[in-house]
């Protein structure tokens, strides 16, 4: 493989001036959509892809990938700093990095994360451009039931990530999966728990629940604490301590491991990468008990995993022409009408465009972190508003960005209902993210578990037979041991010392 | 004071009342919004965006794109079926929002028909049936697909993009008319279910022409029939269902079309149908039309009106056959 004179010709096509400036609009157009919650990439791509007919392909291409990877970027500073996450990837960049800022340290989380994305974003990259084939074989290797124990190794992890009673994540989990349930049911058609509203029909929005469970109930419960002056006591160093960055490098590797493998899944596979980086974090480290009070890697991980994934979804596209999710659907379409055909040719047929566009990711990245860094700065300025003015713009941002979603005030309505259950959740002591990741996975799991059911006309035996189920399955089994059996061990030992 | 005030108030009403006035009398004078009933992302949403743009600039004013989704279109279509019919709020419809879905839904709160005003259709969407080459490498026509089917009956399986899409109806319709065994497996939009198709999981798919175009040139996907009436430009040498899998009177294709309000005053309809139509049969709009797959078509209101009640009926027919219900 040749690969120095086809990346030589990739930056050929992406330092030319008119490239890098559309690189950089991307980047930066990314960034604020990532930073607005409820605008997402998808929006913000299909609102401009009239504007770039006029552009060369490949120019537009590349601005249009940079609004997608850029907004990963951009969806950890609200995260981190005001507890709202913008999309599912954000939600356990919540847990530790807004800890983080609550401790004064909102300058070094947003530096770890934005230094983590850097990395990963990099090195997915370079796989598109060296291991892109065979990575997108292994997303075509996935069926029904494969994807149906992936969900239930997802749950299990989801134990993990509370940081107090077992007993109170599953029940928060059970009460995920069934508000997954509403809307229309896929097999037959039928209306569940809609009670008539036509807006209900496509279930309930996630960034709904999650700017209700998160960022609404966040302010419920700060109000009551009067004596706080502002959101954060102390601004601290806006730089990572060695001790932070020591335990951010590995965290970051295992997270841009997982964020590759997952992001070539369609359907469901990034969507778990965040949340299986933090959970993975959590189980190896020495220390479990720091995650949910501000650990680095509990942002580190989770970080770089969501941008690798984001990056590494371009490949079943580019390579395919297999979309892995809507936005790289629209993406296809785009390429059609510039008259780009991606899958498996595209790489003899259009080397200047696909090496050109794997070239501009890179620079793409590292223009982010040079918008980014600098931005710490004034992002932890924010944090010196006195409350009285932060809180009414945090609920101002979160009813426009609900609102933003379908023009449906009636979701914003629901938004601030689930603020009040987060804030009851909370006041008793109930963790809301194994809630959210159970919204999530449920409906992807009740789905899969009857396609596979119904493609192998009710035979139970092929989640074991299939090797991917089956190792998915054994490694569910194992987690869940590791889970209990301490647990079971104590509750022996105090039986011994009765 | 007092006095001051009300002299202001007075010629703010004054103002107030000469723009009133002006709309009236001059349309468009403010922002045209094209509402959509798919999410953003979806055929509808970007063919509405290409739309908008030379469109305000052919009115001199802004047009908009805003996505209402739900229910199958059913959420848009009930906010435009409401709105007030002063050439501001438009809808972009589909077969599916104004001829599927009324033989789907039990009853919709609206009616399609009285409740619309009808602007032109925009174009045509055919089905295209594909296989995978790797997972079937021994079809390469449509009679080899049923041949296989009727050989082995129920080991087949066709993937759709959803209960009720026109991605399940062309596919029940096929199964229904030929009587061959092959099970309808939905998934939740056209990602997952073109990986389906990928993974072998399903053997065979209608799926719309948009983004399928692609996978179907670079040769991951092999076509076999376009569930048209006539073969399209973008696959020329493409033969129709009808003919290849031999199934007389064989069609299943969904049109995109713009609504109004109903009552939508007449000279602002025609002047809304002559600017649409003049840029959908522009020749470069034509192409990019062409290349996504979507034939390009246009009328005069009464045609597209006439089209779409005919419509109704015809797929009362097919979801009833099929036996598709949502409620």
């Amino acid at each position: 493989m040749d690969l120095f004179p086809d990346i030589a010709l990739g930056f050929g096509v992406a330092f030319t001036p008119v490239n890098l400036l559309f690189c950089f609009v991307g980047a930066l157009l990314g960034t604020l959509i990532g930073v607005l919650p409820g605008i997402g990439p998808l929006g913000a791509i299909a609102m401009l892809l009239p504007i770039t007919f006029q552009f060369a392909p490949v120019t537009a291409l590349i601005m249009l990938a940079g609004i997608y990877y850029g907004a990963q970027y951009g969806g950890s500073t609200t995260s981190i700093l005001v507890n709202l996450p913008g999309e599912t990837s954000s939600v356990v960049t919540c847990l530790d990095g807004h800890q983080m800022a609550r401790n004064g340290r909102g300058g070094a989380a947003l530096a770890i994360a934005a230094l983590g994305s850097f990395f990963a974003g990099s090195v997915a990259t370079l796989l598109i451009a060296v291991a892109s084939p065979p990575l997108a074989q292994l997303g075509t290797m996935f069926q029904a039931p494969d994807y149906f124990s992936l969900m239930v190794l997802g749950l299990v992890g989801a134990v993990v990530l509370a940081h107090g009673s077992v007993a109170k994540a599953v029940g928060m989990i059970l009460l995920g999966l069934l508000l997954g349930l509403v809307g229309t049911d896929l097999n037959t058609g039928r209306q569940r728990y809609t009670f008539g509203i036509p807006e209900l029909s496509d279930g309930i929005g996630f960034v709904t629940l999650a700017m209700g469970l998160f960022g609404v109930a966040q302010v419920l419960v700060n109000l009551e604490q009067h004596a706080m002056p502002r959101a954060t006591a102390i601004v601290g160093s806006l730089w990572p301590s060695r001790e932070e960055l020591r335990r951010s490098v590995p965290a970051t590797l295992r997270g841009t491991a997982i964020g590759s493998l997952l992001g070539v899944l369609p359907g469901g596979g990034a969507i778990l990468a965040s949340f299986a980086a933090y959970a993975l974090e959590k189980k190896v480290s020495r220390e479990p008990g720091r995650f949910g009070r501000g650990a680095a890697e509990g942002v580190a991980a989770p970080e770089s995993a969501n941008n690798a994934g984001a990056q590494t979804s371009f490949i079943p596209m580019l390579t395919l022409g297999i979309p892995s999710n809507a936005l790289m659907a629209l993406l296809v379409g785009a390429m059609s009408i510039f008259g780009v055909v991606p899958g498996p040719r595209i790489v003899e047929e259009q080397p200047q465009l696909f090496w050109g566009l794997v070239a501009s990711m890179w620079i793409g990245n590292a223009m982010l972190l040079v918008i980014n860094l600098p931005l710490i700065g004034l992002w932890v300025q924010l944090l010196r508003i006195p409350y009285r003015l932060l809180y009414p713009l945090i609920l101002l941002l979160c009813c426009i960005g609900v609102y933003a979603l379908n023009g449906s005030a009636l979701e914003v309505g629901l938004m601030i209902g689930f603020g009040l259950l987060g804030y009851a959740l909370l006041k008793l002591g109930f963790e809301p993210a194994p809630m959210l990741l159970g919204f999530v996975l449920g409906p992807l799991m009740e789905e899969n578990l009857r396609r596979a059911l119904a493609v192998s006309r009710g035979d139970a035996s092929v989640f074991f037979a299939r090797p991917i189920s089956a190792t998915l399955l054994a490694l569910s089994l194992l987690l869940l041991l590791a889970v209990l059996l301490p647990k079971v061990g104590r509750i022996r030992g105090d039986a011994f010392r009765e | 004071m007092r006095k001051t005030a009300s002299m202001i108030l007075a010629a703010a009403v004054g103002l107030l009342l000469a723009g009133t006035a002006m709309a009236q009398e001059r349309w468009p004078s403010r922002t045209i919004t094209i509402v959509g009933g798919f999410p953003t992302g979806a055929g509808t949403d970007i063919y509405s965006r290409m739309l908008a743009e030379p469109l305000g600039k052919a009115l001199g004013v802004s047009v908009i794109v805003d996505n209402k989704s739900g229910a199958g279109g059913n959420v848009g279509s009930e906010f435009v079926a409401r709105a007030r019919p002063d050439g501001y709020t438009l809808y972009f419809g589909t077969a599916g929002t104004h001829a599927i879905n009324v033989a789907l839904y039990g009853k919709l709160p609206f009616d399609v028909i009285r409740n619309f005003t009808h602007v032109t259709i925009l174009g045509d969407v055919p089905n295209i049936m594909i296989v995978n080459p790797k997972v079937m490498p021994n079809v390469n026509s449509c009679a080899d697909l049923m041949k296989l089917a009727r050989e082995k009956p129920g080991q087949h399986r066709f993937a759709s993009t959803g209960n009720g899409a026109s991605t399940h109806l062309a596919g029940a319709a096929f199964t229904k008319m030929t009587g061959l065994d092959i099970e309808h497996i939905p998934y939740r939009g056209t990602p997952p279910a073109m990986n389906a198709m990928m993974s072998g999981e399903t053997q065979v798919m209608w799926h719309q022409s948009i983004t399928v175009m692609g996978p179907i040139q670079q040769g991951v996907f092999k076509p076999l029939a376009v569930t048209t009436r006539a073969p399209i430009a973008a696959l020329p040498d493409l033969p129709t269902v009808e003919k290849a899998c031999g199934i007389p009177g064989f069609e299943s294709t969904t049109w995109y079309g713009l609504f109004a309000p109903a009552n939508l005053p007449d000279p602002i309809l025609r002047r809304l149908n002559q600017e649409v139509v003049a840029i959908v049969s522009a020749p470069e709009f034509q192409k990019r039309l062409n290349d996504l797959g979507i034939t390009p078509m246009w009328s005069t209101p009464e045609e597209f009106r006439r089209r779409n009640e005919a419509d109704i009926e015809v797929w009362r027919k097919i979801v009833a056959d099929v036996g598709a219900k949502l409620d």
